[in-house]
């Protein structure tokens, strides 16, 4: 096979990084589905799932194995084509999320760990993820009952509130970096990850995903002790599986995306990654996706620490605090960093 | 002021939320409390309630039992009238744990402590029928009796 | 502009467009409501503006069954009233019977008693603030909770044999003494707990979220609480100071120096802390019991085998966790009562509900009904 002729360079490569990327994104998210329900057991002093496979390691596709050959029940009252369809309207932009997210900094020049090296990622990022919205409100209003459809109400408008304050955090990233390209942030954060100079743009973005991605302390759209499972209540196996893939796989892209917006992404502060890269490609290439996988999973074991200690805000108060507390932060750090780029240009 | 002053600070720096962080982080870092049952055998105290042993042996068939029990699961068939008069045992003895509910009322009264529980747990069956016990299948240990005698005797108990 | 506003052939546009409340259905089979609890919510968006409670789902005619055995054989399917306080069911039902019967309980089996009342308060508290918790998203403060409740139903299954429905007492005292060791685990637990009563603090009482949730929700005064007879946690939520073991000392209460937390606004945060108050004072009470133990029998002396009230009725209750349980017992000088009712606590405390969910959202209705703490057990009966 010739991997220098066009065909491969344009369509071939991607379409094995693709199917390499989903492989693993899949294994990494059923594997986030364990490592959740491990550490939350640990933080409530009980051990967590240990009995399918050491430690629990073969839970993941235990589950997976029962949902898929569960019955798939289609309420009465559903609207059965929109029914179906809308869990693959969630879990498709949770996936297509990943392709400008860039794991390693590039072993060659056709070996790089991302797919897509768009110059407008972050944008394509922003607006991908706000599709996933569309398959809850759908899903949530096909089912033709009643804690559904509140359940993908709140969810919308929860998502709507809180895009906006998560766009601006990003904004403040992208003006500091002065680019749309998420490799062109990460090689902005050589010296210093931009979590120090933006801490407060990191934390309107972590209260924001938090809420985007539908995650304790906000999860209201599957509220289970108010809404009994949201807008899922009435699915089940494979689709409900579907919504949980979903789920689980915006929690690891927003964790990849803090990872590269904010904690550095693959690099460690001060390591000239360049002239090593010339060096030893692949080892250095290699180092760099551990640095990255640690980062990502320190940012979830944040996010999971949060889940198990903190009670659940009412809905009017998570829009209050949406629109009332974290849009005009976002706005004066847009604003402090727009300053301090004139200054530093002048 | 400086009230308002140290409530803005509090509010931005949630210290509260940090201390609530750091409360089940202590907890991550303890060893845990879950109990693996199967695998390990729970210590039952003496006076678990569990199922219930007769002795046929040294029942005199008076039928105390009986009749204390709230959910008339025990039913005694003194043997006849000649036999009784030289061998007390009944001829017949049921339990269904079916109905009981491990009151301990039954224990109470019987005057020989022929009856009484063990720490036998584990009750559930795959048919109904094997909750009826009779006096053929009724399980007796004298091992568990002299436990019996030890709780009586109230001596501390140790771990197996 | 008036004509645009009208859909050809049809009602004017506002017609059309007119809004009409919702009703949700609200259990039994519902993760928030305790039990087999059924509400029909009528809803205006999130807003809640009626609440019609639907009871019975677990109705079992405990009170007929129990006048149809005689007085002991009645004891144990008192349990089953309240099956996580059950050992407070047990003392109200012995103590009426003792009351109609005029047996004076000996003073050890009296402190006895007062030491398992209130371990059990605590284990029915701690499940409560568990799953109160759980029901506003704070899911570990529940195994937290049921860890430590783990200790005392370990000192139960030590002491009554059982570790939820123990058959506490027998008519007239307590059967059987305190095993061997039992003590010296019972004040571990006792040092060790209120610093666990502070750590739930930490995660609930201080946190900025829980006290949103709460604070203002669910608001009922203590006029009103009154007026419906809302009694127990649920009723000094509201400030109102009533609690049984002070107004009607049983079983030696007053011989114990405790205080009755108080609450000032009538809040869901307030019947909270209330109740987290409740467990510190528990522990003072069960320390100063087992510190003042007397010596002496366990059961009266004259005390016959069968018991056969004389032709009367007594009405007698105790504190329960849900509040003032009271059993009201006639007898016609059979062995079996005549006429038996219960005051359940729960059943009462659930019509505070319409006062205080009405003009809140649906996130409200579900702290409201875990802070009434009721158990469908009980007000099913
Ligand atoms: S334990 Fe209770 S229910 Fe069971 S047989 Fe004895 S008296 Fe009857
Ligand atoms: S009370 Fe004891 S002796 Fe009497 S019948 Fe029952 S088991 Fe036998």
């Amino acid at each position: 096979m010739d991997w220098n002729s066009p065909f491969m360079l344009t369509v071939g490569l991607p379409l094995l990084k693709i199917v390499i990327l989903l492989g693993v994104v899949a294994f990494c998210v059923a594997y986030t589905v364990w490592l959740e329900r491990r550490l939350l057991g640990f933080f409530q002093s009980r051990v967590g799932p240990n009995r399918v496979g050491p430690a629990g390691l073969i839970q993941p596709i235990a589950d997976g194995l029962k949902l898929i050959l569960k019955e798939d029940i289609i309420p009465t009252n559903a609207r059965p084509f929109l029914f179906r369809i809308a869990p693959i309207f969630a879990v498709v932009p949770a996936f297509a999320g990943f392709a400008i997210v860039a794991f390693a900094p590039p072993a060659g020049p056709r070996a790089s760990f991302l797919i897509s090296d768009a110059n407008i990622g972050i944008l394509y990022l922003l607006a991908i993820t706000s599709l996933g919205v569309f398959g809850i409100v759908l899903g949530g209003w096909a089912s033709g009952s009643k804690y559904p459809l509140f359940g993908s109400l709140r969810s919308a408008s929860q998502m709507l509130s809180y895009e906006v304050p998560l766009t601006f955090s990003v904004l403040s990233v992208i003006l500091m970096a002065g680019s749309f390209r998420l490799d062109d942030i990460i090689q902005a954060q050589g010296k210093l990850p931009f979590l120090v100079p933006l801490i407060l743009a990191f934390g309107v973005y972590v209260i924001s995903a938090v809420a985007e991605t539908n995650r304790a302390p906000f999860d209201l759209p599957e509220a289970e002790s108010e809404l009994v499972g949201g807008f899922h209540t009435e699915y089940s196996g494979m689709r409900f599986a579907f919504y949980f893939l979903a789920e689980y796989a915006n929690v690891v892209l927003v964790c990849c995306v803090a990872t590269s917006l904010f904690l550095g992404g693959y690099k460690i502060p001060f390591l000239p990654y360049e002239t090593l890269l010339a060096a030893h490609p692949w080892t250095v290439s290699l180092i760099g996706l551990a640095v990255f996988a640690v980062k990502a999973v320190a940012f979830l074991y944040f996010y999971i620490w949060i889940r198990a200690t903190f009670p659940r805000y009412r809905y009017d108060q998570l829009l209050k605090i949406g629109w009332k507390v974290l849009l005009p932060i976002s706005l004066l750090n847009l604003l402090l960093v727009a300053g301090i780029k004139l200054a530093m240009l002048r | 002021m400086p009230g308002a002053l140290n409530r803005l600070v509090r509010m931005v720096t949630f210290p509260e939320l940090a201390s609530g962080l750091a409360v089940t982080f202590k907890w991550f870092r303890k060893p845990k409390v879950t109990e693996f049952y199967p695998d390990a055998r729970p210590v039952l105290p003496y006076r678990t309630k569990g199922r219930l042993h007769v002795e046929i042996e040294t029942c005199i068939s008076c039928r105390m039992c009986e009749k204390a029990c709230p959910e008339d699961c025990i039913k005694v068939y003194p043997p006849p009238k000649e036999v009784f008069k030289t061998d007390k045992r009944p001829a017949q003895f049921y339990i269904s744990l079916e109905h009981c509910i491990h009151c301990g009322m039954c224990v109470d009264p019987c005057p020989t402590g022929s009856i009484h529980h063990s720490m036998e747990f584990e009750l559930a069956t795959y048919n109904k029928d094997e909750l009826l016990f009779n006096k053929e299948t009724l399980p007796y240990d004298l091992a568990i009796k002299h436990f019996r005698q030890g709780l009586l005797e109230n001596v501390e108990q140790k771990s197996p | 502009m008036t004509d645009l506003l009208r859909a050809e052939g049809t009602a004017p546009l506002r017609k059309v467009l007119e809004t009409k409340n919702m009703e949700l259905n609200f259990g039994p089979q519902h993760p928030a409501t305790h039990g087999v609890y059924r509400a029909v919510l009528t809803l205006d968006g999130e807003r809640v503006v009626g609440i019609e409670s639907i009871i019975g789902y677990l109705h079992r005619g405990i009170e007929k069954w129990a006048e149809y055995r005689t007085y002991p054989k009645a004891t144990p399917v008192f349990d089953r009233l309240d099956y996580v306080g059950a050992i407070l069911n047990c003392h109200g039902y012995v103590g009426a019977v003792e009351k109609l019967m005029k047996v004076e309980v000996p003073k050890r089996a009296q402190y006895i008693r007062v030491i398992l009342d209130e371990l059990q308060r605590i284990a029915n508290h701690l499940l409560w603030l568990g799953t109160h918790a759980l029901d506003l998203g704070a899911m570990t403060v529940l195994f937290y909770a049921l860890r430590e409740r783990e200790v005392i139903m370990d000192l139960f299954e030590a002491m009554l044999g059982q570790r939820l429905l123990q058959n506490a007492y027998p008519i007239g005292g307590v059967r059987l003494d305190f095993p061997k060791g039992w003590d010296r685990a019972c004040r571990n637990f006792l040092a060790e707990f209120p610093k666990r009563i502070d750590e739930y603090e930490t995660l609930l009482s201080a946190n900025r979220i829980w006290v949103q949730r709460t604070r203002g929700v669910g608001v009922i005064s203590g006029e009103e609480a009154v007026a419906l007879g809302l009694s127990g946690p649920t009723l000094r939520g509201s400030g109102v100071y009533f609690d049984v073991r002070k107004a009607v000392p049983y079983s030696s209460y007053e011989e114990f120096d405790f205080e009755v937390p108080l609450g000032e606004r009538g809040d869901v945060y307030d019947r909270y802390i209330v109740r987290v108050r409740e467990m510190r004072q528990s522990v003072r009470i069960v320390q100063q019991a087992l510190d003042g133990l007397p010596e002496g029998p366990l059961m009266p002396e004259k005390l016959s085998k069968i018991i056969r009230p004389p032709a009367g009725e007594a009405y007698f209750c105790v504190e329960g966790t849900k509040g003032m349980l009271g059993f009201y017992v006639v007898s016609d000088g059979t062995d079996k009562p005549w006429r038996l009712h219960v005051r359940a606590p729960s059943f009462v405390n659930l019509q505070g509900l319409e006062r205080m969910c009405v003009g809140g959202l649906v996130a409200d209705v579900v702290a409201n009904i875990g802070s009434l703490d009721i158990v469908l057990g009980e007000v099913d009966r």
